[in-house]
Parts: C-alpha cells; structure tokens; sequence
C-alpha cells in the first residue's frame, strides 16, 4: 500500500513537476532580443548589430570585422 | 577593427539569423575576425585573453600587410601569405595558387615559401585522419618525411605531425623506435607546459611498456 500510495503521489505530481513551458512565440523571440540588445555590455560596447552596415565600414576604412556571436532566443 | 555583434534571434525574417552556422561556427558564443566580404579570417584558438591577444595581433599584421600590398609594395606578397597562412584558415589548394601568384624570389624567400608549402601539405594531410583510410595516407607521407629527414615540420604543422606518428607506433605492430621519436618531440614541444606535465610522464611510461615487449 505505501508503494501504491508512493507511486500515486508521484503520478500525481509529475504534471508539475516534469511540465514544460510553452514553445516561444514569435513575440516572445522579439521580446527577447529587445531585452539583449538593452543589456550594458552590448550598450557601451560600441558593437554595431546590423551586418551590411559593419561590413561597409570594415570596407570604407580598410579594417577588419571582430564579430561575437551570441544568441537573444534561449532565456 | 569593427566590433559587430552578431544575435541569432529565431525571429522569422530577421536578417541573416543563420549566420553563425554558415560560417562554420556551433556553439555560443563564438569569436572570429573576418574581412569586409564576410570572410572569416581567424578564429581565436582558445577562449581566453592570451589567444585572442595573439590572434588579434596576428590580424593586425595581416590588415597592415594587405594595405601595403594593395598599395603597391608586392614585394611583401610571400610575407602577407605567411601571415595569412598563420591564421589557420587557408586551405592548400589556395596556398598553392596564392604561391604561384607571387613575383620571383631571392634564395632566402624560397626557402620560407617552401617550408610554408611543405607545412600546409603536413597540415592537409592531417584533416579527416579519424578515418582510418586517410589517417594511413598520413601517416605513410609522415614516415616518409621522417625517413628522408630532408625537410621537417616547423612549428606551425609539428604537433598534428608528431601526434599522429605517435599514434601510429602505438598500433598493431607497434613501434618502439617512432614512439620514442615521437616522445622526444612532444617532450621538445611541451617543455616548459606544467599543464602537459602528466600527459608526457604517460606517454614514457607508455614507452617504456612498448621497450619491454618481445621483439623490440
């Protein structure tokens, strides 16, 4: 009966307790990069986030690209 | 250098959200240098501040060379392909073009490019060894250069080179007399690296088990 009554509960509980939360919306992926791209570091960087823009000016002024890639889609 | 963040969002639509992939890279965050057309150029070999300082200074060179070459000085051609070569990107079919595009040399400047050629044949050689097939091709052109001993691995193609010997002395039959070869090289290489410290008591114990075998 203990076991039965173990294995009910933890039946019982498994819901919460493995539940995983909903996929992100396109709206949650929008909202994160937003928050991203407002940390500090990113901020007072001076890091340019548009591609062809970065890539002009490596080209305009003969330099290199230094590129940190990251990632604003997992929490 | 122009600092550009790249940001894989996952948003539809969102320009160029695959580009980490594309440039050959998996994990985050990841560091590269790359040219004004997208080209990566370098990648720091480890993370920390010591490789990305080296990393970054060899860059430099290579900005400062490419100007200089653009501007007309094609005297520094073989030092900017050392450069870029160093860099790790380049392949040996490029290496070999971009030799072949270079003005005639002095004696002395033969010599670097013929070292830079045979350095990336030894690192060529060495990609996709897990396979069994290319990894004896390897080790057949690796022993030859050994045997021959005319020409040696420098600095920039000796660790796969040795590594990959020694792995071979240490196969069915082994081969006391490559491993110990190999040990001393490693030793050579490492000396000085407390943090190779253990790896090379293994590998002389690892020689001394194979000197005691019959035969040998």
């Amino acid at each position: 009966m203990i076991h039965f009554s173990l294995a009910a509960a933890l039946l019982a509980a498994a819901p919460t307790t493995f539940a995983q939360d909903p996929a992100p919306t396109q709206a949650d992926y929008k909202a994160r990069y937003e928050e991203k791209l407002a940390k500090p570091f990113i901020q007072a960087g001076g890091w340019i986030t548009d591609y062809d823009l970065a890539r002009e000016r490596a080209a305009k002024e003969k330099k290199f690209l230094f590129v940190y890639f990251t990632r604003s889609w997992a929490k | 250098m122009i600092p550009y963040l790249h940001v894989t969002t996952r948003i539809e639509g969102h320009p160029y959200d695959g580009l980490l992939k594309e440039k050959g890279f998996a994990g985050f965050p990841s560091l590269c240098f790359m040219d004004a057309s997208g080209n990566v150029i370098a990648k720091p070999g480890e993370r920390s501040v010591a490789s990305f300082e080296k990393t970054l200074g060899q860059v430099t060179e290579v900005a400062k060379l490419r100007a200089e070459v653009e501007g007309g000085r094609k005297e520094l051609g073989l030092r900017l392909l050392v450069a870029e070569w160093r860099l790790g990107g380049m392949d040996l079919a490029t290496t070999k073009k971009r030799a072949e595009a270079l003005p005639k040399l002095g004696a002395a400047d033969q010599e670097v490019l013929d070292q830079l050629l045979f350095d990336a044949e030894i690192l060529a050689l060495a990609i996709g060894t897990e396979k069994a097939e290319k990894f004896e091709t390897a080790a057949a052109h690796y022993k030859k250069v050994l045997a021959e001993g005319k020409r040696m691995p420098s600095e920039w193609s000796e660790r796969p080179f040795w590594n990959l010997l020694m792995r071979k002395a240490d196969m069915e039959p082994p081969d006391p007399e490559l491993y110990e070869k190999a040990v001393a090289a490693q030793k050579r290489i490492h000396a000085g690296n407390p943090n190779m410290a253990a790896y090379l008591e293994k590998i002389e114990a690892r020689l001394a088990e194979l000197k005691k075998q019959p035969g040998s």
